[in-house]
C-alpha cells in the first residue's frame, strides 16, 4: 500500500507541472499587452511600463515561467488588484465556501442517485425503472443556472421559504440551521444534475454485476435477495460508482462557478466571476490554480480509495 | 511517416478481397439497419424530432420570426404571455419575445455543433495516432490530454474566455479545447481493441501503408462510436454554450441568444418571470432532443450497450 501511496505521488508531479504550465499560459493568451489589460485603456504609459517592470514581462517567457512558478511554490500567488490583498489566502478561504456547498450537493446527488439507481437496476424495466431514467435524463439536459433561478422564483420570491441567495444573512447570528437555510436552494440545484448521472451509472454498474454467474449462484444457493444484492452486487458494482462520485465532485466544483453566481454564494465561482468582470487576472490565475490543485488531489483520493476497497488494483 | 509496416508488397488484389461496389452494399445495409432500429425506438424519434425543428427554426428564422429580434418599443415593455401580436410576450426592452427565441436557436445550436465537430476533428485524430503508433507518441498525447482533463471542463472554458476576452467566437474556441481529450481518450482506447483483430493484422501484414489501414479499417470502425458520443456531446454543448452567454462570455447582446435572453429577465422575474423562464425551457428541451437522440443512435449502432 505504502509503495503504492508513492508511486501515485510521484505520477502526480508530470501533472501538476502540467497544470502550472496551462495556468501561466492562459495569461499569455490575454490578447495586447497584460499591463495594459489589467490598468485599463485610460492608464497613463509610465504606469503601464512600472507594471511591466513589476511584473516582469520584459523577460523571456521561460524566465517568466519559471520566477512565476517558483513564487507559487511558495505559495505566492500576487497581490488582487481588486481586493488589494495577497490573492492565496483570499482564494482559500472562498473555497472553503465552495468546498461546503460542492460536498452538501454531492451528498444530495448520492441520497437521491444511488437508491433510484439500485432500485431501478433491481427491477428493470419496470415503471419505477423507465420513469426514474426518464427523469435522469431530464436532470441531465437542465441548465442549473436555469434551475437555480427558477428555484430562487418559486421558493424564494413566490413562497419565502428560503432567501434568495448569500450564505449568511446581513444581521443576525451565524448558526447553523442558517447556514444550512442559505444552502439548501444552491446544494439541491448543483447536486440536481450530478444526481441524474449518478442514477443512471449506478443502474448501469449494477445491471453489469447482477448478470455474473457468481449473483446467479447466491441466488441458486437460495440467499435471501437483500443478502445478494448488498453483499454480493452492490459491493462489486461499488467501483465504477466510485469513479462517478469523483468525476461529479469534479463537474460539481466547475458547476459551482454558475450556481455561485446564480445564488451569490461567496465561493470560488463568485470570487472569478467578479475577478473575470474586473480583468483581476492574479486572482483568475489563483483560483483556477487552486480548484485544478484540488482535482486533481480528489482523483489521486479515489485512485487510493480504489486499493483500499478492491485488492485487485492492490497487488494487480 | 508509417513505422509500422517494415517492407512495402506488391498488391495484387485488394486488402480482404472487396470491391468497392461490395463495399458500398455493405455499409447502405448497415444505415438501413440503424434506421430500421431508430424508427422502432419512440424517444429517439422524439428526440431526433426535436433537434430537427430546432435547426429549421435556425435556418428559416428571417422568415418565420414574426418580428425583427431586436426591434424595442418602451411602450410594450414585459407584455405578459398571450399578448396580441406578442404570443410569447415581450421582454424588459419591448422585444418579441418568440422572435428572439427563434433566432436565438442560430447561437444556441452554432456554440454546441462548432465545438463537438472542432473537438471530434483534433480528438479523433489524437486518438487515432496515439492509439494506433502507442509507445511516446501515444504517451506525450496522453499526458497532454490528462493535463486538460485536470481542469473542471467548465471552468477552464470559464479561463480559457476571460482570457481571450468575451465573444462568441472564443466560446467556441475554449468549449472545443476543453472537450477535445474526451474525445481522444474514447477513439484511442476504441483503436487499441481494433488493433488487434484480424482485419487490421491482414491489411498491415499485405502491406498496406499505415494511413490506408487507419483510413480504411480503423477510421470506418470508429465512427459510429465517435457519432453517438458527439451526439450526446452536443446535449451537454448547449447547455454549457449558454451558460457562458448567461454569464456574459459568449455571445454578446443585442445577438439574440438563449442564456442572454434568460439572463435579461433576472432583475424581473418576480413581475415578469417569462422573459427567463421561457428561453431556459428552450435550451432544456433542446438538449433533451440531442441526449434522446444520442441514447437512441447508442442502441440501434451497438445493442450489446443497450441497459
Amino acid at each position: 500500500m505504502m509503495t503504492l501511496v508513492l508511486q501515485r505521488l510521484i505520477g502526480l508531479i508530470p501533472v501538476l507541472i502540467g497544470i502550472t504550465v496551462v495556468v501561466f499560459a492562459l495569461m499569455q493568451m490575454i490578447p495586447g499587452d497584460v499591463a495594459q489589460a489589467m490598468l485599463g485603456l485610460t492608464a497613463r504609459p509610465e504606469d503601464v511600463a512600472n507594471l511591466r517592470e513589476a511584473l516582469g514581462l520584459n523577460e523571456p517567457i521561460y524566465v517568466q515561467y519559471f520566477k512565476w512558478l517558483s513564487r507559487v511554490v511558495q505559495g505566492d500567488l500576487g497581490i488582487s488588484l481588486q481586493q488589494r490583498t495577497e490573492v492565496l489566502p483570499f482564494v482559500l478561504g472562498r473555497f472553503q465556501n465552495t468546498l461546503i456547498l460542492t460536498i452538501a450537493a454531492t451528498i444530495i446527488s448520492l441520497l437521491i442517485g444511488l437508491p433510484a439507481g439500485i432500485i431501478s437496476a433491481t427491477r428493470q424495466y419496470s415503471i419505477f425503472d423507465r420513469l426514474s431514467m426518464l427523469v435522469a435524463l431530464f436532470g441531465n439536459s437542465m441548465p442549473a443556472f436555469w434551475l437555480g433561478l427558477m428555484a430562487i422564483l418559486v421558493f424564494s420570491l413566490r413562497l419565502g421559504w428560503f432567501p434568495t441567495g448569500g450564505m449568511w444573512p446581513m444581521v443576525g447570528d451565524r448558526t447553523l440551521p442558517v447556514l444550512l437555510q442559505h444552502l439548501a436552494l444552491p446544494a439541491i440545484t448543483l447536486g440536481a444534475a450530478s444526481a441524474a448521472i449518478t442514477a443512471r451509472i449506478t443502474r448501469s454498474s449494477m445491471l453489469e454485476v447482477i448478470r455474473q454467474d457468481y449473483v446467479r449462484t447466491a441466488r441458486a444457493k437460495g440467499l435471501n435477495e437483500r443478502i445478494v444484492l448488498m453483499r454480493h452486487t452492490l459491493k462489486n458494482a461499488l467501483l465504477p460508482i466510485l469513479t462517478v462520485v469523483s468525476i461529479q465532485f469534479g463537474f460539481l466544483l466547475g458547476g459551482a462557478v454558475l450556481t455561485e453566481t446564480v445564488f451569490n454564494w461567496p465561493g470560488i465561482g463568485l470570487a472569478l466571476y467578479n475577478a473575470i468582470s474586473f480583468r483581476d487576472y492574479p486572482v483568475v490565475q489563483g483560483g483556477v490554480l487552486v480548484v485544478a490543485v484540488a482535482f486533481v488531489m480528489v482523483n489521486l483520493f479515489t485512485d487510493l480509495l480504489y486499493a483500499v476497497v478492491d485488492p485487485r488494483v492492490r497487488y494487480g | 511517416m508509417s513505422t509500422v509496416v517494415s517492407e512495402p508488397i506488391k498488391q495484387l488484389s485488394p486488402p480482404g478481397g472487396t470491391t468497392a461496389l461490395d463495399r458500398m452494399s455493405n455499409r447502405q445495409s448497415q444505415l438501413g439497419l440503424i434506421w430500421r432500429s431508430l424508427k422502432r425506438d419512440r424517444f429517439a424519434l422524439v428526440g431526433g424530432g426535436i433537434v430537427l425543428l430546432a435547426v429549421l427554426c435556425a435556418l428559416t428564422a428571417p422568415w418565420i420570426s414574426p418580428h425583427d429580434p431586436l426591434a424595442q418599443n418602451s411602450q410594450i415593455r414585459l407584455s405578459p404571455i398571450g399578448t396580441d401580436d406578442h404570443i410569447l410576450g415581450t421582454d424588459g426592452n419591448g422585444r418579441d419575445i418568440l422572435s428572439r427565441l427563434i433566432y436565438g436557436s442560430r447561437t444556441a445550436l452554432m456554440v454546441a455543433i462548432v465545438p463537438v465537430l472542432a473537438a471530434g476533428m483534433l480528438g479523433m485524430v489524437i486518438g487515432l495516432a496515439a492509439g494506433y503508433f502507442g509507445g511516446w507518441v501515444d504517451s506525450v498525447l496522453m499526458r497532454f490530454c490528462d493535463i486538460l482533463f485536470a481542469f473542471p471542463a467548465i471552468l477552464l472554458a470559464i479561463a480559457i474566455v476571460a482570457a481571450l476576452g468575451p465573444s462568441l467566437l472564443n466560446a467556441m474556441m475554449a468549449l472545443a479545447i476543453v472537450f477535445i481529450p474526451a474525445f481522444a481518450r474514447l477513439v484511442r482506447s476504441a483503436v487499441l481493441t481494433l488493433r488487434t483483430r484480424e482485419f487490421v493484422v491482414a491489411a498491415q501484414a499485405s502491406g498496406a501503408p499505415s494511413q490506408r489501414v487507419i483510413g480504411r479499417h480503423i477510421l470506418i470502425n470508429v465512427v459510429p462510436t465517435i457519432i453517438v458520443f458527439a451526439t450526446l456531446q452536443t446535449g451537454q454543448m448547449i447547455i454549457f454554450g449558454s451558460a457562458l452567454s448567461f454569464l456574459g462570455l459568449g455571445v454578446q447582446p443585442p445577438t439574440p441568444d438563449w442564456g442572454t435572453m434568460a439572463n435579461d429577465g433576472r432583475n424581473s422575474m418576480l413581475i415578469a418571470p417569462w422573459v427567463t423562464t421561457i428561453p431556459g425551457i428552450a435550451i432544456f428541451m433542446v438538449a433533451v432532443g440531442f441526449n434522446l437522440l444520442g441514447d437512441g443512435l447508442r442502441d440501434a449502432l451497438d445493442p450489446t450497450m443497450k441497459t
